[in-house]
């Protein structure tokens, strides 16, 4: 299985008190594991992360603790970081045109089609509304939520 | 026979079979792979320690980290 996670996935294991942390943490536990064949993120993840942080005013160190944990995690080749290139910007348009989804959006489910993920795994509500499910499903990927990949 | 005994046979058959050149790769090999299972041990602790800390200080008390992820969408694509 080839799966592709979204900032919203990686942000569910730092927030303890979200109802799903736990699906969170074993997914983690999982990929640590090496329990699929491949893990995807786009570079646009860990902006958007550290974004949602200095947003909700965390203290120096403890943005420097998630940032250093998420490049960990692609130094030991746990998971490969998807570049934003050209062909991403491309598709990423259309499904903007296609589907009125934000930019970000956009970029998380460009690089799920682009690195042939069967699954893009995202707790974002608007990644998750049937249109865009149906769209995805044209190009072999599914969509879902933790509760429903768990 | 000890575990250590068996660890060396088992490392011979693997270099009788050809799956390395030598023990001394067998065993460089079997070392990186221990290190590396080490190391994602402690970085699966440090973010369990950094996600405790977050909940410590309540920084998602009032709204989860996937609301204000939808939020800061919403907000960058205001003119």
């Amino acid at each position: 299985m080839r799966l592709c996670l979204d900032s919203s996935i990686v942000g569910k294991k730092y927030d303890k008190l979200e109802e799903d942390y736990q699906l969170a943490d074993e997914l983690f536990s999982k990929v640590m594991k090496n329990e699929f064949e491949e893990v995807f993120w786009s570079k646009w993840l860990i902006l958007e992360v550290l974004r949602v942080c200095v947003k909700k005013n965390f203290k120096k160190q403890r943005v420097d603790e998630v940032r250093d944990e998420i490049e960990e995690f692609l130094a030991m080749d746990l998971v490969k970081e998807k570049q934003i290139t050209d062909d991403v910007v491309n598709l990423a348009k259309t499904l903007i045109v296609n589907l009125n989804i934000y930019a970000a959006d956009a970029v998380h489910l460009a690089t799920a089609i682009l690195s042939n993920s069967n699954v893009l795994l995202s707790e974002d509500e608007h990644l998750n509304k049937k249109k865009v499910k149906d769209f995805a499903s044209k190009f072999g990927l599914e969509i879902k939520r933790l509760k429903e990949f768990l | 026979m000890t575990n250590s005994d068996y660890s060396m046979v088992a490392i011979n058959k693997l270099v009788e079979e050809g799956y390395f050149k030598s023990k001394r790769e067998a065993l460089s090999e079997a070392t990186r792979l221990l290190l590396r299972e080490y190391k994602i041990l402690k970085l699966q602790k440090r973010m369990d320690k950094t996600a405790e800390k977050i909940a410590k200080e309540g920084y998602f008390r009032d709204k989860s980290f996937v609301k204000i992820l939808e939020e800061i969408h919403e907000e960058e694509e205001e003119p």
